[in-house]
């Protein structure tokens, strides 16, 4: 073989491998490329011409004050996720990480709700939280007054529940696998010491358990800003839980603005491009100082 | 390497904006209806196929099995896709905006079809029904109740003085107003007589809020969530009866009005203090079931959800539901809103004959009357509605005849002023009921509400309309 | 893992009571559905909730085979349709990402070339981006190429979230197989194609297979692409489910049988893959 044929084999091979991947990709980034054009026209289905009128979508979206409350539901929305979720997930990860006989088999309980299909999970719980459902029901036993778990007030809350009801194994199974797979000397050491509890759990377990947890927070973040399921299924968008992607929806598929309801999507997804960004390096830099390694 | 890359993108970029700056050919498919003159036959366009897109609905599910009789007495194969509500709704748009003739004939009503017809979606009919070489003679238009095929025609212009006026776009199958279903069996224990105006509504409501046998019951339901059905329905037949208009002649949006305002704040104070805990997550369906499981004490609804009330095997009010007009206004006005499915033929469609052909045995007397029987309420003709066999399956319904029949007669039309946003307005005035219903002070929100609507207004280029 | 040693029968005692407190939270919505499927209309809209009825099976009767269930009304007839494109779609849309997926995610794995991480964090940004913004173009074109309403498209559309998926998790696995093994293979005289196929691809099968179930279950149970870019020939379950909500009421039963029988699948395949989840969720981040 002569060196150059080998250098060109090389050089184009992997290229070649990924073509398929590539033309599928391809495939997909043109409609995100139209959707940042379509958002700079005003693009409304039930007119039959599109004019180019630059950045009108996006400087109206900021005037205009349901954007800025939907986009407050929104962080409000991931932000609960969040911090819910996440230490519960902590707690029940550390629950698991015991040897007891029969904890494997806990795991599959844990993940059921995670597995299922969250629209369905949405549905399941709308007629549990129905005003004369089980959870009134229950209420009721105890002498509390029914609650009107999906009215505005409550809707947001209601819906952050079902949320962590389907999410927070995802959290537990994550921190789950951190937990196990930390090394066992520090934590010997620590014993030898007499260190109290709190002390292992604050100065060991959490630095080391950091990449796991940025990682947690990254899924959930990005996950609960894109939330549209579980809303569609229980409210469908009332005034309380009328997150980014729900008011996208409607400003398109309901009011036929399709211009101006890609702003507000190019919008959001710019808010999830950087918090993305920010959290994969905070938490590359956790696990180069965790492992000593580079991802 | 990063400077090749961007310069790449930038070409990419305005290859796609040439390709989708392209609007979208709208061939129109011209047929004259005007130029068929010889004597009707059925099968004149025999050999054809349409495309039917139906709603879910008694209507519908009578027509599918009788499909055949009419490919054999046209010739006309008949290709169908049904859908329930709420698809329908959002997916009959994307069929329509395609100009594809993808449907030939679609189920709407007045509330859609005014956005429909702006985007020039729909088919005047005029010139097939008054064609005799078109229509059969048996046809009779005049057997329609004249609100049903009112509510279904426009000029295309925004305002109240344009509804009713210029083309008839759909035909009529069913017809649906408001009426207030309500207890009569507490009515009579507690001797209240039914509300005549929303005073009384209001204190009807609150008497039968009370506890019965240790169970809290409530005095009134009513819709709620976030969408303009909310408000189209029986809000806006209160609304109207109380003097309100959405909008004034000019097109500015008049919902914070101080009529507008007193009558939304009854309207809301009532189902606070007397109707379900979590009104604003109340869609038909909840509303519906909460009426039926004997827990409220009445509603402004849709006629024929009694239907539903006086099915032993789903309700548990039958035989206890009384009927009557919706309460009148402070100067005894009373108003009821109107909403009828219809059928209508696609303007891009490439079998506007076969189509009209279609619509017509559709809704021709036997059809209706057949479909009544199958639960299609309340039909759209007057013979139909007086026919024994369909007159019989009220009978047992209180006054429930009487009272729509009133309605049809005297108080039915549509309340809403005609403009293509219905979707768009409708949703942020029910958004508004909502923030009131939650503490917000009623002017403040209807002020804000109807400043985003008259935003919507103006973007739409309604108020310099001209077509 | 914490010493036996400190777990006193009081401490594993309280740890079950706190978990199978979790456990009933976790479960119970799942079993108050599994008894409404097989509760009567009138049961389930009784103002105190029963838990003592008689059950049945007409409401699995009506979505499986159709049939009048309350006057004027025919049972939601569609549902072995819904199934059957959930099926058709979720698994076509596997196998076309592991057909385009796995060489790819062999390429990013062993060779250097230009636009490699650019290439990779693309297929990650897929997992990340909105949806929505996404739909609404691919919408408007499946019209104009009248892909709307059709397996195809949906299939295409599904790729966005089942090709980041396999991409970058069987990325992982093909780095933790040692170079040392291919080097010598290809000294052998093997072309990259039969290292591929006869050394890489079956030291990477059991992962291989976890992540297509994995893939699998996450197309499964989704949602949004079926609402808006499919009709009612091509809704998958996940849709259908909602479809539940007639003219007249919602038939609770009946939605509830088809919640019952949609979640079966994705729940039957989570046992196989417990041991690869942690991987799985977190697109090889973790090697759990």
């Amino acid at each position: 073989m002569k060196p150059g044929e080998r250098r060109w084999q090389d050089r184009y091979l992997p290229y070649l491998i990924i073509l398929p991947a590539l033309v599928l990709t391809i495939g997909i980034l043109y409609p995100f490329i139209l959707a940042i054009v379509y958002s700079l026209t005003d693009y409304r289905l039930v007119s039959p011409t599109r004019h180019f009128i630059g950045l009108t979508n996006y400087l109206d979206s900021f005037q205009d004050i349901n954007f800025w409350y939907s986009l407050a539901v929104t962080l409000l929305y991931a932000g609960l996720t969040i911090i819910i979720e996440v230490p519960l997930g902590l707690g029940v990860a550390m629950l698991l990480n015991h040897e007891i006989r029969g904890i494997r088999s806990f795991r599959f309980i844990l993940i059921i709700p995670l597995m299922m299909p969250p629209v369905i999970a949405a549905l399941m719980w709308k007629m549990i939280m129905a005003e004369n459902g089980i959870l009134n029901y229950f209420i009721g036993l105890i002498g509390a007054a029914p609650v009107p778990w999906l009215a505005n007030t409550y809707s947001l809350l209601s819906i952050v529940l079902i949320d962590v009801w389907l999410y927070t194994p995802f959290c537990a199974i994550i921190l789950l696998a951190g937990l196990q797979s930390l090394p066992k000397e520090p934590y010997e050491s620590a014993m030898v010491d007499r260190a109290s509890g709190f002390f292992i759990f604050r100065h060991l377990t959490m630095p080391m358990l950091k990449p796991f947890l940025i990682l947690a927070i990254l899924f959930r973040t990005i996950d609960s800003l894109k939330m549209f399921d579980l809303v569609y299924a229980t409210t469908k968008g009332s005034h309380s839980t009328m997150l980014m992607q729900v008011s996208a929806y409607y400003e398109a598929f309901r009011w036929y603005n399709m211009g101006k309801s890609l702003s507000h999507m190019i919008i959001i997804w710019v808010v999830i491009f950087i918090i993305s960004r920010m959290l994969i390096s905070w938490w590359n830099r956790a696990m180069q100082r965790a492992t000593g390694t580079e991802r | 390497m990063i400077h090749l890359r961007t310069y790449r993108y930038v070409i990419f970029l305005t290859f796609i904006y040439f390709l989708s700056g392209c609007g979208k050919k709208s061939e129109e498919i011209n047929f004259d209806p005007s130029s068929i003159t010889d004597p009707f036959r059925w099968d004149r366009a025999s050999g054809e196929t349409i495309k039917l897109h139906l709603n879910k609905h008694p209507f519908t599910e009578s027509l599918i099995p009788t499909l055949n009789e009419f490919t054999e007495l046209t010739g006309i194969a008949v290709d169908y896709s049904i859908l329930s509500e709420e698809e329908y709704r959002e997916k009959i748009i994307i069929e329509l905006s395609s100009y594809s003739g993808s449907v030939d004939v679609f189920m709407t009503g007045p509330f859609t079809e005014w956005s429909y017809v702006r985007a020039g979606w729909v088919e005047p009919l005029e010139e097939y029904m008054n064609n005799p070489a078109l229509t059969n003679e048996d046809y009779d238009l005049d057997d329609f109740f004249p609100v049903c095929l009112t509510a279904n025609r426009w000029n295309g212009k925004p305002g109240y003085q344009n509804y009713g006026k210029g083309s008839q776009w759909a035909i009529p199958v069913q017809v649906e107003t408001y009426i207030l279903a309500f207890r009569k069996d507490w009515a009579e224990e507690l001797q209240l007589s039914p509300p005549r105006n929303y005073k009384e509504y209001y204190n009807f409501a609150k008497a039968m809020t009370r506890e019965i046998d240790g169970r809290r019951v409530r005095g009134v339901t009513a819709r709620g969530i976030g969408t303009w059905s909310t408000i189209a329905t029986g809000f806006i037949t209160g609304f109207a009866s109380y003097g309100c208009r959405d909008f004034d002649d000019q097109m500015n949006c008049t919902i914070n009005s101080p009529e507008a305002v007193e009558f939304t704040e009854i309207w809301i104070n009532t189902l606070k203090e007397c109707g379900p805990l979590a009104w604003t997550s109340n869609s038909w369906y909840d509303t519906k079931e909460q009426f039926e499981s004997g827990q409220y004490g009445m509603w402004l609804a849709v006629d024929f959800f009694a239907v539903g009330f006086e099915n032993p095997e789903k309700s548990r009010v039958v035989g206890k539901v009384g009927y009557t007009l919706a309460p009148a206004g402070p100067d005894g006005t009373i108003r009821s809103n109107i909403w009828t499915w219809t059928l209508a033929i696609n303007r891009h469609s490439r079998k506007k004959l076969a189509s009209w052909l279609f619509i017509q045995w559709a809704t021709s007397k036997e059809q209706l009357t057949a479909a009544a029987i199958k639960g299609n309420w309340n039909p759209s003709r007057r013979s139909v509605w007086d026919d024994p066999k369909v007159a019989s399956i009220t009978k047992d319904w209180d006054n429930y005849r009487d009272v729509v029949s009133e309605n049809l007669q005297n108080y039915a039309r549509v309340c809403l002023t005609p403009q293509s946003e219905v979707p768009a307005i409708g949703d942020r005035w029910a958004r508004a009921l909502q923030q009131i219903w939650s503490g917000t002070d009623a002017q403040v929100a209807l002020d804000r509400a109807a400043a985003d609507i008259d935003r919507i207004i103006e973007k739409s280029g309604m108020k310099s309309f001209t077509q | 893992m914490k010493r036996s040693r400190y777990l006193t029968p009081k401490r594993q005692t309280l740890i079950w009571l706190t978990l199978a407190g979790y456990a009933i939270f976790a479960l119970f919505p799942l079993i108050w559905v599994v008894m409404m499927s097989f509760k009567s209309h009138i049961d389930i809209i009784s103002p105190v909730p029963k838990f003592i009825f008689t059950p049945s099976f007409e409401n699995y009767k009506a979505i499986l085979f159709g049939g009048q269930s309350m006057q004027y009304e025919a049972g939601q007839t569609d549902f072995l349709l819904y199934f059957k494109n959930s099926c058709i779609i979720t698994i076509s849309a596997v196998v076309l990402s592991l057909l385009a997926g796995v060489p790819a995610a062999y390429a990013l794995a062993r060779y250097r070339f230009r636009f490699k991480d650019d290439i990779a964090f693309t297929f990650l940004s897929f997992r990340f981006a909105p949806e929505i913004a996404v739909i609404i173009p691919i919408y408007i074109l499946y019209q104009k190429l009248h892909l709307y309403n059709t397996y195809v498209g949906l299939i295409f559309v599904y790729q966005l979230i089942t090709l980041p998926l396999i991409v970058w998790i069987i990325r992982g696995y093909f780095e933790d197989i040692s170079v040392e093994i291919e080097q010598a293979a290809k000294l052998d005289g093997y072309s990259w194609w039969g290292v591929f196929t006869k050394i890489a691809l079956p030291l990477v099968k059991p992962g291989l297979a976890s992540t297509a179930v994995l893939a699998f279950i996450f197309a499964w149970n989704n949602f949004i692409f079926g609402l808006i870019l499919g009709s009612s020939d091509t809704y998958p379950s996940t849709v259908g489910a909602l479809g539940f909500i007639s003219y007249e009421s919602v038939l609770w039963g009946q939605m509830a049988a088809a919640t019952v029988i949609t979640i079966m699948p994705p729940l039957i395949l989570a046992i196989f893959i417990q041991k690869y989840l942690v991987r799985g969720l977190t697109m090889g981040a973790i090697r759990g």
